[in-house]
């Protein structure tokens, strides 16, 4: 995704324009191609960007709030909305800048971009990004606003696994910190043109390591750090209300189309084929899961459904645009079962209290999507690799996704440990206290409660 | 009605199904709820002078809550005018059950229940248990119970009226 920014295009589009306009003066064309921007192509990513926005607030929110205990439903949603708020006023002071920008050589620029973009500094409606397909462009404020929503969603997620527990200043510094430290240069890695991993050769279409693992990963430690929520494993921590639950999830699923058939960034044959995937392997993880439940436990629950459903999206977004139709399905298939496996039986073996698996199906389910993208992009199996097809190795490939994993884990295993400490020598200790985690941080944290 | 009445036959109250020596503890019993009865109604005859809202009764009944509109119409045609429903949580036979969340199983040994409460006249209190125990039963484990205690006193409080005429 190599952002090329060119400005004053616009005089040149309007030429463009005029040229076909008069197509019975129009003799021979020149030889040079033109960046054009499509109307059709504008519409599709800024349709994109509100659908991703609707996964977070309120698909996400509401996808946790429903899992957790009803004296905290209030602070999830808060913590998710709040979270959403602030990422999305720092993404145009500095985030984008430093993601997106900057030069695509030297040391510390293959990590992090740099501050020309600050406030977005020289970007205006006539500013344009350029595609995948070379003379096609969109226009900058698109890519800013689509790019905006992932880095908003990314920390979002991260809440669900230090749900219950964690006062709302802490939370609010720790999402600031994560993602300036962790979201920001693992973008800048792996979509940025002189990104260490973009160079590497490692695929991942929509996010799958940038959000997910990232985030999982992130989850994982947070909650390590943090501690177990009072009762854990002790008394009964039922979700409150799955019916939310359900909205949430399929609020997710459908937002998700903008999430992986938007980062195909134009409205082409690629995004339906990306928008399919996103079906199809969703509904084979949810299948899988709430299949392998019945079996395991004796019920195909809703929520195991549900789980399902988040786990095989996450396992296809980094695939989206390199699976075909049947390699989603089995790399969905794959993913709700592991990720039921993570959950049901690697959370309890280690004992830590990831409050809404947060690891179990964002972190896991996004290394099983990344790691499965070398398999089903193999033009042999019906996938879309770049470049020759003949010359592609899933071995080959394995290798570059396995070490671009890798370097998520222990980039954002280490910010996010390093973050907690600040976080927790800032305010005394990130938990609330006993009598506040008790009474639920709807009422303690927030002075409100979610049912009356 | 139709797939309990394997349990119902068990229950041995229909008079097909008496043995004699089950007729003679009847007959006992019913001796000793006949004295009983005597005593109760002296004790009444002695009470009335002091309260006058002894000859009343608080059914309360505990069934499963899809019953509820059953018991209600049941007890509509018996002329009750009111009852008060509260959601309850409990056990008896029936125990608990599990619930399974992400894996997590977590065992559920309080129920959701009904509690109804009526206040009667004592002449009724009979006819309205009987009304109860049929309109509510499933003939499966965990149908309830059904509690009939004396009442001493009813005010209504819009009107100040006690006893039998604050029902």
């Amino acid at each position: 995704m190599t952002v090329l920014k060119t400005s004053k295009i616009l005089g040149l589009a309007a030429l463009a324009a005029l040229a076909i306009a008069l197509p019975a003066l129009g003799q021979d064309t020149p030889a040079e191609i033109v960046p054009t921007v499509d109307k059709g192509d504008t519409t599709w990513m800024l349709i994109s960007t509100i659908l991703v926005i609707a996964m977070t607030i309120p698909g996400l929110a509401l996808f946790y709030g429903g899992l957790v205990r009803a004296k905290n439903m209030l602070s999830v949603l808060m913590q998710v909305f709040a979270g959403f708020c602030m990422i999305a006023l720092l993404w145009v002071i500095y985030g984008y800048s430093l993601a997106f920008n900057g030069p695509t050589e030297g040391g510390i620029s293959q990590f992090i971009g740099d501050f020309s973009r600050l406030f977005l500094n020289g970007i205006t409606p006539a500013s344009n990004s350029a595609t995948f397909t070379a003379g096609v462009q969109i226009p900058e404020l698109t890519f800013v606003i689509f790019q905006l929503t992932f880095g908003a969603i990314t920390p979002a997620l991260i809440v669900g696994a230090i749900a219950e527990r964690m006062k709302f200043g802490a939370v609010m510094l720790f999402i600031a910190l994560w993602f300036t430290f962790s979201y920001l240069p693992i973008a800048h890695m792996v979509w940025f043109g002189g990104g260490l991993l973009y160079k590497m050769g490692a695929y991942d279409f929509a996010g799958g390591t940038v959000v997910h693992i990232n985030a999982g990963v992130a989850g994982l430690v947070a909650a390590i750090m943090l501690g177990k929520r009072a009762g854990f494993m002790k008394e009964p921590i039922p979700p409150h209300n799955l019916t939310f639950t359900f909205i949430g999830a399929c609020l997710l699923w459908v937002g998700w189309f903008g999430f992986n058939a938007g980062s195909n960034l134009e409205a082409t044959g690629l995004a339906a084929q990306a928008t399919l995937n996103t079906i199809t392997a969703t509904a084979a993880a949810a299948l899988a899961w709430a299949t392998a439940e019945k079996f395991i436990r004796g019920h195909a629950s809703l929520l195991g459904a549900a789980s399902g459903a988040v786990a095989g999206l996450v396992a296809i977004t980094p695939a989206a645009g390199f699976a075909g139709t049947m390699g989603a399905i089995v790399l969905g298939a794959v993913a709700g079962v592991v990720c039921l496996w993570a959950v049901v039986t690697l959370k309890p073996m280690l004992k830590y209290d990831d409050a809404l698996d947060v690891f179990g199906v964002h972190g896991v389910g996004g290394i099983v999507g990344a790691l499965g993208t070398a398999v089903v992009a193999a033009p042999s199996l019906g996938g879309y690799a770049l470049g020759d097809p003949a010359a592609y190795s899933i071995v080959n490939q394995l290798g570059i996704q396995a070490t671009a994993v890798g370097i998520a884990i222990v980039w954002s295993g280490v910010v996010t440990a390093i973050a907690m400490l600040i976080v927790k020598a800032v305010f005394g200790g990130a938990r609330v206290s006993e009598s506040a985690e008790s009474d639920g941080l709807d009422l303690s944290s927030h002075g409100e409660r979610a049912y009356n | 009605m139709g797939q309990s009445l394997p349990d119902q036959l068990t229950i041995p109250s229909s008079p097909q199904s008496l043995q004699a020596d089950s007729v003679n503890r009847i007959i006992v019993l019913a001796i000793v709820a006949t004295i009983g009865t005597a005593l109760e109604s002296l004790r009444a005859l002695e009470t009335n002078g002091k309260t006058k809202g002894a000859s009343m009764k608080l059914v309360i009944a505990i069934i499963k809550p899809s019953r509820l509109e059953e018991v209600r119409q049941a007890l509509n045609s018996l002329d009750v005018h009111g009852m008060t429903v509260t959601e309850v949580k409990g056990y008896g036979r029936q125990k608990g059950h599990s619930e399974i969340y992400r894996g997590t199983e977590y065992a559920v040994h309080f129920l959701p229940k009904l509690k109804i409460e009526i206040a009667v006249e004592d002449s009724q209190s009979d006819a309205i248990a009987t009304a109860i125990r049929e309109s509510a039963q499933t003939g499966r484990i965990g149908d309830g119970k059904i509690f009939v205690l004396d009442l001493l006193a009813v005010t209504r409080i819009r009107t100040g009226e006690t006893g039998a005429a604050a029902l």
